[in-house]
């Protein structure tokens, strides 16, 4: 065989591979839709059998055509995943033009990004929704949680790419084999998301919406089985369990583990918690403050941690009107950019990044005062690489010019919206939390026409795999492309 | 504590700080005294002596900390630091004196002498002044001055100073300084002064001749506009700033020198003296500021276009002017009632680009302000081997600027300077949106004051002043414009220096 022989069996079987993982992800949640739906016998019993089904059958097929070799490079582990990830919202968004319930292509495109990549960003009134397609979206969301959770626990350390990406706790939560690890992590968000839902119904949630919340709260999704979202449901005490189990949801999952594993004194020596969590005291602090003349102090207190936690933790569940002045305007903003913890469903810039920011510019500051001294940057007792500090900028900058791009994107696109709107729009895709300023409920300055909706799918794909394998794998197809098909065509042109 | 009591009489102390303070305080003495000639004769108001008075206080004060103190040849890194910073500092209060004594701000409204003092020296060009044409001509020249005294300061800064001592990734500068390699760095300093500064005068008065021939301005108008652009300050001597003329010949002289005044002293000399004709598009730096400026006029010109917000002639005149002012850090406006000069009733897609030529700001070397367009270079050459790590973990990439190679410490320092400066854009707009600004004008406030700009978004647009701030929150807009022009270690040093128990942990 050729070198190009065996490239061409690489690349089909990672497309093989993509394509079965995606199918059989479609098929389960086509399945477990169909079971809610056994409940009315409805259009929506037809379409989730019948996608249930074929793509289970196709699913199967492919798994019986890959080849079964269990060597990937770094790159080919990249390109599954967002293969996957792409084929899994393009599946899904032609199940909601199936369903009904989005009426063009780039609606239901929004509606399935913003379901897989863990955004409460949506353009359907949930209320006006069958119970099986309101199972559907939820389950979307909790697949989108455990897509980015694999990605950080699974695949990092799969392609040995835990040190690049400042992941390096991962180590001690996977298991000998991959398959073992991913079983692991399935086990217990499983669990994690069984806890939730018993809360909630002890709380005084329907089963049904308890289940739903479940999926989408642990997953930090944000999608609702209200229109109003939490504040749907008018009572106190769901929102204190709501806005709980947002707040652990934020937290790094390793954390979590060793909670289970009884590791407290680890947990305590954990600087990027004790900044998460201090970052959370601050802002409930201050909304406490801003609001302090709304009532009993509970109120205060709820409203304000349900906030809090639904913005740090990237959830995007509402309990209060999106409506802010403007010293607040700057916080809401600047905690949904900061976002969650590394290695929790969250997303965001991560606060772990800003603590690293924090004790990188001490560092450079105390080296101009001696500039002879060799000093480290330690994050709970670990000496932070060089490299990973230089890997930290390149994130932030990256960071910063999407959300400017996209922003730029979407001011070209609906002219007539302020900057604040498109600015904390680009924003709350890029860290997929859902609502922005300007927006209560559906109504919004900005116009959701076909370019705002593709924008904001890109934006919140970005934010959902992390930045730099997207920026990886642009760049390997540019390099691709460029020595393909464009050389090809300069040879041509040197020729004639 | 005790204080040795034979202080004074043991001969000159060994202070740096205190001997360059002096010096900078007596520099600003013939300014004063021109100034206040400039008010006597002119009739219309008569502030003639607080203006001579302080020009006398300034050289008294100079030349006293001068004779007190002395210099040595070796001066330690934390001593440049202060040294700049505390200059400046008394600088400002210097500058601020005549406001107040002249009657200018009342004496209860200090801070604000001292942030229409600061803003020149830092040659942001933000005013708090509600009518500045109701000042006198020798007030409004002493204005100007600042800013030119502010573009003095900041070129020797920017070339001997700051590349020394490596601030922010300069280092990768003192390779093609002026030429006068000297280990000593006060022999280098005074010399590299002495030689860049004639170009700066020669910029100024060939700036302020060209506006003077053509139709529109008076000589006065044509020397104090000369002056705040060389600087890249951006104060006028009209409410209206250059819009008071309406004049698209006076547009594109300050274009040009705008464009000339943000690119690097270091390659003016050697272009004019040394006579390397290409010295300005050999500079990688120059050729991507130009590019960027250019590709940025282009796209607003087009937004505006089709945003429909004038005819096209206009709407090319404006959106040129405006970007240039704004990529320059100058921060002129040219709002006239028929235009749209007034950059705030732009859309969305424009402010952003806006904003982002206001943090990019002009090139090291020049009096242009932000965060240098030198640092997003290296910015970016950082983020392309990144992603080459990325696929060869082991390989070695190295980084090069023209054919330098870059060490990691100047990159990893460059970066740490853009990581600071976002972070004081980012705590500036939270402390000024606390106190009562909406998110866009504290926003911009804060990138337009951390890049010496002038105006900003929101509220605090070109046809407004930072009146619409509150009063604190203008004295942080005042500490955020030393801060951007010091280029952030100074001033931070300068404070932390004694907290150094704190920060550095044994």
């Amino acid at each position: 065989m050729t070198d190009s022989q065996v490239d061409t069996k690489r690349t089909v079987n990672v497309v093989l591979i993509a394509a079965s993982l995606s199918l059989l992800e479609v098929s389960l949640l086509a399945a477990f839709s169909f079971l809610a739906s056994l409940t009315s016998l409805d259009r929506n019993f037809f379409v989730f059998l019948v996608f249930a089904a074929t793509c289970g059958v196709f699913g199967l097929a492919a798994v019986k055509a890959r080849s079964h070799r269990n060597e990937f490079t770094a790159g080919e582990i990249f390109q599954i995943i967002s293969l996957n990830f792409a084929v899994v919202i393009l599946l899904c968004s032609v199940i909601y033009i199936a369903l009904g319930v989005c009426s063009t292509f780039d609606r239901a495109l929004l509606e399935a990004t913003s379901g897989l990549s863990t955004t409460s960003l949506t353009n359907v009134r949930p209320e006006s929704l069958g119970e099986s397609i309101l199972l559907f979206r939820s389950l979307t969301q909790w697949l989108g949680g455990i897509g980015a959770l694999v990605m950080v626990f699974v695949a990092l350390p799969a392609a040995d790419r835990t040190d690049e990406f400042d992941v390096s706790f991962a180590k001690s939560f996977t298991a000998r084999t991959v398959p073992g690890t991913l079983l692991r992590l399935i086990k217990f968000y499983s669990v994690i998301t069984l806890i939730a839902g018993v809360v909630f119904v002890v709380a005084g949630m329907s089963v049904f919406d308890s289940l739903c919340h479940a999926l989408t709260s642990v997953s930090s999704g944000g999608f609702s089985t209200r229109n109003a979202s939490i504040a749907g449901f008018e009572s106190d005490a769901i929102e204190w369990v709501v806005a709980t189990v947002m707040l652990f949801t934020g937290i790094n999952v390793v954390i979590l583990w060793w909670v289970w594993k009884r590791k407290f004194t680890k947990i305590l020596e954990n600087s990027d918690l004790r900044f998460y969590l201090i970052l959370l005291m601050a802002a409930i602090a201050c909304f406490s403050i801003w609001r302090r003349g709304i009532g009993s102090f509970g109120r205060i207190v709820r409203e304000s941690f349900f906030l809090a936690s639904s913005l740090l933790s990237t959830t995007g569940f509402t309990s209060v009107n999106w409506e802010f002045p403007s010293g607040m305007t700057v916080l809401v903003l600047l905690l949904l950019g900061v976002g969650a913890m590394a290695g929790s469903s969250g997303g965001g810039y991560g606060s772990a990044r800003v603590l690293q920011h924090y004790r990188f510019a001490r560092r450079e500051l105390t080296q101009q005062y001696k500039p002879s001294s060799v000093r480290v940057v330690k994050i709970s007792g670990e000496v932070i690489d060089e490299r990973a500090l230089q890997r930290l900028h390149g994130f932030t900058a990256i960071f910063l010019s999407f959300v400017a791009a996209g922003a730029f994107l979407i001011a070209l696109a609906s002219p007539r919206t302020g900057l604040t709107e498109v600015l904390s729009f680009s924003l709350t895709c890029l860290a997929t939390a859902g609502p922005f300023l300007g927006s209560t409920a559906l109504d919004s300055g900005i116009e959701f026409n076909a370019v705002t909706h593709v924008v904001a799918s890109v934006l919140m794909v970005l934010g959902r795999l992390s930045i730099f394998p997207i920026a990886y794998l642009g760049v390997a197809a540019f390099r691709t492309f460029r020595e393909g098909p464009l050389r090809r065509i300069g040879y041509r042109a040197l020729r004639s | 504590m005790r204080i040795n009591p034979n202080l004074f009489t043991e001969g000159p102390i060994d202070s740096p700080t205190l001997n360059v303070m002096g010096l900078a305080l007596a520099f600003l003495s013939p300014g004063l005294f021109l100034a206040g000639v400039v008010e006597w004769i002119s009739v219309t108001s008569h502030n003639e002596w607080p203006l001579f008075a302080s020009a006398a206080i300034s050289l008294n004060l100079g030349l006293t900390l001068r004779a007190l103190t002395e210099i040595s040849d070796e001066v330690k890194p934390l001593s440049m630091f202060s040294m700049v910073a505390w200059s400046w500092v008394a600088c400002s209060f210097m500058g601020s004196l005549p406001y107040l004594w002249g009657g200018v701000f009342p004496w209860a409204n200090f801070d604000g002498a001292l942030f229409e003092s600061i803003s020149g020296f830092s040659t942001s060009g933000s005013t708090v002044l509600e009518d500045i044409e109701s000042l006198g001509k020798g007030m409004l020249f002493w204005r100007q001055l600042t800013q030119w005294y502010g573009g003095m300061g900041m070129i020797v800064l920017a070339t001997a100073v700051l590349p020394r001592l490596g601030v922010g990734g300069l280092a990768l500068m003192s390779k093609e300084a002026t030429g006068h390699k000297s280990d000593m760095f006060r022999a280098s300093a005074t010399r590299t002064a002495k030689t860049l500064w004639t170009v700066y005068f020669a910029t100024t008065v060939t700036i302020a001749i060209a506006l003077w021939i053509t139709p529109g301005p008076t000589l006065f108008d044509a020397i104090t506009h000369a002056l705040s652009t060389a600087a890249t300050g951006g104060f006028s001597t009209y409410n209206s700033s250059v819009g008071y003329f309406d004049s698209v010949a006076v547009e594109i002289i300050l274009i040009l020198a705008m464009l000339f005044s943000a690119i690097s002293y270091t390659l003016h000399y050697r272009a004019f003296t040394q006579r390397e004709r290409y010295a300005w598009f050999r500079s990688s730096e120059t050729r991507v500021f130009l590019g960027v400026t250019f590709t940025a006029a282009l796209l607003v010109t087009l937004i505006n276009t089709s945003d429909d917000i004038g005819s096209f002639t206009t709407v090319l005149r404006d959106s040129v002017f405006n970007v240039v002012a704004l990529a320059t850090s100058t921060g002129f406006s040219n709002a006239r009632p028929e235009g749209i000069g007034d950059f705030v009733l732009w859309g969305a897609a424009s402010q952003i680009l806006i904003l982002f030529l206001m943090t990019v700001g002009g090139t090291t070397g020049s009096t242009a302000g932000g965060m240098k367009v030198l640092r997003l270079q290296i910015g970016l050459k950082a983020l392309k081997r990144e992603l080459r790590l990325f696929e060869h973990r082991k390989g070695i990439f190295p980084i090069t600027m023209g054919r330098e190679p870059v060490s990691d410490r100047i990159i990893s320092s460059a970066l740490a300077f853009v990581a600071l400066f976002i972070s004081f854009v980012i705590l500036g707009t939270i402390a000024i949106s606390a106190l009562g600004n909406d998110l866009i004008t504290s926003a911009s406030g804060a990138i337009s004051a951390m890049s010496n700009m002038g105006p900003a978004l929101g509220d605090a647009g070109p046809t407004s002043n930072y009146l619409s701030f509150s009063r604190p929150a203008r004295s942080i807009l005042a500490f955020l414009m030393i801060l951007g022009r010091l280029e952030i270690y100074a001033v931070l040093l300068m404070l932390v220096a004694p907290a150094n128990r704190i920060l550095i942990r044994k």
